[in-house]
């Protein structure tokens, strides 16, 4: 499917799109119409289909739009598309018609967010996810948070503004147990936040090793397809190549490095180069050692420095050790003997589960409600910084003055994320709430 | 009466008693008109200036120059520091004055004002040239001609008092409505709203028991609203609380339909934090008991003042209900309650200078603009005196920031939002409220009222002093040494470790503990001669503020940069068609300045600004490549 959005996009469509009835005009349809035709690029046919008619504001988009089903296959539609590029339209950007939706007011920020997380999702499980930030419980959530600082917020302020009228005092140890409550709510938000950005971004795993052990029949074990280039001449890898594999529903990100080799050409110092960027920005460090030459492998200094989990994969166990692997196993966090070749499937299962293990992989809840984004995350951190400064007061005494700035700055954090203004609500409630006045 | 003046102030309440002073003191030929010369500063409610937040503005009204704080500490009978004990920003003070004392203080203040002129005249219509103002009509047919108006009738525009089912026309205490001036008005192409408001009843002290109350004292240490005051003032009357109850309540229900409000016979909207007895008791019935604060009048009169109980029910039954009360069972009425219905402002229709748009020239202040209170009249007065004044000579207007005071949040919030019932001030609608605080309102707002010219050379000097003796004590706190075992056990029982280990500190760290006070340190290191309590309380407050200061700070900094991306005057929204109609709509009746003040209008959302941006750039964009084509 072609979709056409703008204001000239009838325009545009009706340069390509000749109906079968010729009573009919694309000028003419109304909103909500299809017509059936042939497609054409400059008078030559390329294609039948279909064109769903929207007027503005009626659309995703909020603007004029056309969309042309034709017949699939990469062939025909990249035909259709270049018919449309020829009539005088501009190729879209990635999420350029959800923008164009935000900006001609069709949806709010969350949910032109939550669109963009949908198309940019890597898998399914992902999918169905992102699906659920668009749905009614992440509100329903916030807005229980906002509801309660808010009530917390006009309490306080009534009590402040109203000093000689019967508003029940603030009790220090009440307050203080909401705030934790509170707190403990934002904090179960920004650790969901956290599995879910694992999730999204991916788990880099680095596979390290020396030339030729079978770091490239691992990875293609692993990401079940055949890219990188296997050959027994050592040093043939030299770029890092990422493949994507999945476990447990989260996207791994596998890099296969050029072994480290002290000197060689020019190219493989390039490649070693970068094998040491890849290394600083891993989940997880993979050595992979080759059953055969245990005893010729040198420690490796960055492995042993690095903080990171460290897994150590022997290979070609069908060739037997050659040396005790007792001194090296304390050196990683796990170490698992496979033999790629021979049992590739039992192999592939036990490397996987051995990264579940060390990076602490736990299956997604479906029903967690996460933050879409950087910019949520980051609004929901200033509300639970708030709430970590007034509970810090707790230790010496609670100001009153300094404890409603952060509340209201709390209030405003979650305003800011349901892209609300929040600043007369706490008068309302005030007034609503407490019978104060002369 | 001059036949031609420079500024005219029409009413002679709070607002315009500092709208015309300010104008006078500035040099220009002023003339102050009052419907009647012996109702000039009248506190037609309760007999008090300050409370939380309205204490702020007076403050503030003072640092600039103004005369409230000078009038409310002269006529002081009783004084209380609100909200100790809940952090220095939300004290507020609040003086109980005498009433006849504070009128005569405002009605010599301004005889003896020199280039102002004070008359007992009705205006009754404003005169323009084209768009600019010209002159004021009165009702004895004269037109005296001007450059500037400060429209300041409180709630005299249209008033009709209710007291049950009766109700005239008439102003507050019976007096003479304006008609003339509403109609005037709005054939300038204002529009006006109603409101409604009300006061208590006056009562005889020798009626109430006071033994059955309970009594509340004033503050041992007063402290002055003004900067100015020196002399020590002291309290010379007592308050007393009473308490209503249910009979009081059964009373009010039994008689509501004889309430002009419940029977639908006043339309305006009441203030909704001032409400009368009987919204008390229909909105809050679970409560049993309501609060009354029984107030002196004065020093000459045995008039009491009942807060609490504003109510718009016939005589009787006012008297019925108020016998109902522990205490008042034989009291004796001397003012009934009443409610009042006034015409005033939409004041979306006004400049941050508080200049009618459009009108150049002419400015309001006080209720008029959908306020409430003398203190927020009196904030808005002393501006737009100013802003007549430099309408008059041509200079760039005053306007004050909502970051640094009460009275530029006070303005921003009416002009932005508008007023949906009398507006109060409070502290919580303050962002900033930790930097606007009561003790630094000197600091933030004479040098203003210096370059304006309202505060004087000798003035001037005293504050450079107190500016140079609070930084002094500071430094000086930052070099002592203190031991904190000089300080009593008590202080320091139950500290940290850390203080353990590291028992000599700097008395300025020390400070900063909040069970640490200024005069704990000072026992200890020596006070300064010569130093006044003005100073220390600022050290004081300066110190433990100073973390959160720099915090609310920041804050203003990200602030202006919203409020720095300036909205062209002649920006059009109605064409924005992505943008939400009502957001169009609302942007386009208040023409927002800067992106921040748009920000602020109810209606708009954060969506909505983010959207503005964009068309802004785009617009700006394509502004500057027609600019570059020509």
């Amino acid at each position: 499917m072609i979709r056409i959005s703008g204001p000239e996009s009838i325009d545009v469509a009706k340069k390509i799109f000749v109906p079968k009835n010729a009573k009919k005009t694309l000028k003419k349809a109304p909103g909500y119409s299809a017509l059936y035709g042939n497609i054409v690029n400059e008078n030559i046919l390329v294609d039948s289909g279909i064109a769903l008619i929207f007027r503005s504001p009626h659309s995703y988009t909020g603007e004029d739009t056309v969309e042309i089903s034709c017949h699939g296959g990469d062939t025909v539609s990249s035909e259709v598309l270049a018919a449309c590029l020829n009539a005088g339209a501009n190729i879209a950007q990635p999420g350029e018609f959800t923008k164009r939706a935000f900006l001609n007011g069709k949806m709010d920020l969350q949910e032109a967010e939550a669109v963009i997380d949908l198309i940019t999702s890597k898998t399914m499980q992902q999918n169905s996810y992102f699906n659920y930030t668009r749905n009614q419980r992440k509100t329903q959530i916030m807005e229980e948070i906002k509801a309660e600082i808010q009530s917390l917020m006009a309490h306080l302020m009534a009590w402040i503004d109203y000093p000689e009228e019967d508003v029940p005092s603030v009790e220090e140890q009440d307050f203080l147990g909401e705030i934790q409550k509170l707190k403990e709510k934002t904090q179960r938000m920004l650790g969901d936040f956290e599995k879910g950005q694992r999730q999204k971004r991916g788990l880099r795993v680095v596979l390290l090793g020396e030339p030729n052990v079978g770091k490239s029949t691992l990875f293609n074990l692993l990401v079940e397809d055949q890219r990188s280039i296997v050959t027994p001449i050592a040093g043939t890898t030299r770029d890092i190549i990422r493949e994507e594999a999945e476990i447990c529903g989260y996207p791994i990100l596998l890099s296969d490095t050029a072994g480290l080799r002290e000197g060689g050409d020019e190219v493989e110092e390039e490649g070693i180069r970068r094998s040491w960027d890849e290394i600083s920005s891993a989940d997880i460090l993979v050595q992979v050692l080759e059953a055969g030459r245990i005893s010729a492998y040198e420690e490796n200094l960055v492995l042993k420095e690095s903080q990171k989990p460290k897994l150590c994969i022997v290979n070609k166990s069908d060739q037997g050790c050659d040396t005790d692997l007792e001194r090296i196993e304390n050196d990683y966090d796990m170490m698992v003997i496979v033999s790629a070749k021979e049992a590739p499937d039992e192999a592939r299962e036990t490397i996987k589960n051995a990264i579940r293990q060390l990076l602490q992989i736990q299956p997604l809840d479906p029903d967690a409600v996460l933050l879409s984004n950087q910019r949520q995350r980051e609004s929901m951190q200033k509300v639970d910084d708030c709430l970590a400064k007034i509970l810090a007061f707790a230790k010496d005494q609670l100001i009153y003055d300094d404890v409603s700035i952060y509340l209201q700055e709390a209030l405003e954090a979650i305003g800011e994320l349901k892209g609300e203004n929040v600043t007369d609500a706490v008068l309302e409630e005030v007034f609503s709430k407490f019978c104060v006045g002369k | 009466m001059k036949s031609e003046v420079d500024v005219i102030v029409i009413g002679a309440g709070h607002a315009g008693i500092e709208a015309a002073l300010a104008s006078a003191k500035l040099g220009m030929r002023t003339i102050l008109m009052t419907l009647n010369l012996d109702a000039v500063g009248n506190l037609p409610c309760n007999p008090s200036i300050g409370g939380t937040a309205k204490g702020h503005l007076v403050r503030e009204v003072d640092a600039l120059g103004g005369f409230m704080g000078l009038a409310a500490d002269h006529t002081m009978i009783q004084s209380r520091m609100l909200n100790k004990g809940k952090g220095y920003a939300v004290q507020s003070l609040r003086n109980q004055v005498d009433r006849a004392l504070y009128q005569q203080y405002a009605k010599i203040s301004l005889e003896k004002q020199n280039n102002l002129e004070l008359i007992q005249m009705e205006a009754t219509g404003i005169l323009l040239d084209g768009d600019k103002v010209r002159g004021v009509q009165t009702h004895l047919g004269q037109s005296i001609s001007c450059r500037a108006v400060v429209v300041a009738t409180g709630t005299f525009l249209n008033a009709a008092i209710h007291i049950g089912l009766e109700s005239f026309a008439a102003g507050p205490e019976n007096s003479k409505p304006a008609k003339e001036l509403t109609e005037s008005l709005e054939e300038l192409g204002l529009t006006m709203k109603r409101f409604k408001t009300g006061t208590p009843a006056r009562v005889h002290r020798r009626s109430i028991d006071f033994a059955k109350l309970k009594r509340q004292p004033g503050d041992e240490m007063v402290v002055p609203f003004s900067f100015l005051t020196e002399e020590m003032l002291y309290n010379k009357v007592d308050c007393y609380i009473a308490y209503t109850n249910k009979n009081t309540h059964e009373v009010i229900k039994k008689n509501l339909d004889k309430s002009p409000i419940y029977s639908g016979n006043i339309h305006g909207i009441g203030p909704r934090y001032c409400p009368s007895i009987e919204d008390k008791v229909v909105r809050f019935g679970d409560k049993d008991q309501h609060q009354i604060f029984v107030e002196p009048c004065g020093l000459c009169t045995e008039e009491m003042y009942l807060q609490g109980m504003s109510s718009s029910l016939p005589f009787e039954v006012q008297r019925e209900m108020y016998r109902t009360i522990e205490g008042f069972s034989d009291i004796e009425i001397m003012r009934p309650a009443y409610a009042i219905e006034y015409d005033c402002l939409d004041p979306t229709q006004l400049e941050p200078t508080l200049e009618c748009k459009g009108i150049s020239g002419l400015f309001t202040a006080g209720q008029i603009n959908g306020t409430s209170g003398y203190e927020e009249a009196a904030a808005q007065g002393i501006l737009a005196g100013i802003n007549a004044v430099k309408t008059c000579l041509k200079q760039k207007k005053l306007i004050l920031e909502r970051s640094g005071s009460y009275i530029g949040t006070l303005i921003d919030d009416i002009v932005t939002k508008g007023v949906s019932d009398p507006y109060r001030m409070m502290t919580s609608r303050s962002e900033y409220r930790l930097y606007l605080r009561q003790d630094n309102a000197d600091d933030r707002l004479t040098p203003i009222g210096h370059e304006v010219g309202l505060v004087n050379d000798d003035r001037w000097k005293k504050f450079l002093v107190i500016q140079d003796q609070k930084k002094a004590e500071i430094n000086r706190l930052k070099n002592e040494n203190i031991s904190i075992h000089l300080f009593s056990k008590d202080l320091i029982q139950n500290k940290d470790e850390e203080s353990k280990k590291n028992d000599v500190q700097k008395a300025y760290i020390l400070l900063k503990r909040p069970e640490i006070k200024y005069e704990d340190i000072t026992k200890i290191i020596g006070e300064i001669q010569g130093m006044s309590n003005w100073v220390s309380q600022k050290v004081e407050v300066e110190v433990k503020y100073e973390g959160y200061v720099k915090k609310q700070m920041e804050r203003i900094e990200r602030a202006k940069k919203l409020e720095g991306k300036k909205i062209p005057q002649e920006f059009e929204y109605t064409h924005l068609e992505g943008m939400r109609l009502e957001a169009r709509e609302k942007l386009s009746k208040i023409r927002p300045k800067s992106l921040g003040q748009a920000a602020r209008i109810p209606g708009v959302t954060p969506n909505d600004i983010e959207q503005l941006a964009i068309y802004l750039k785009i617009y700006s964009e394509n502004t500057e490549k027609t600019e570059d084509d020509v």
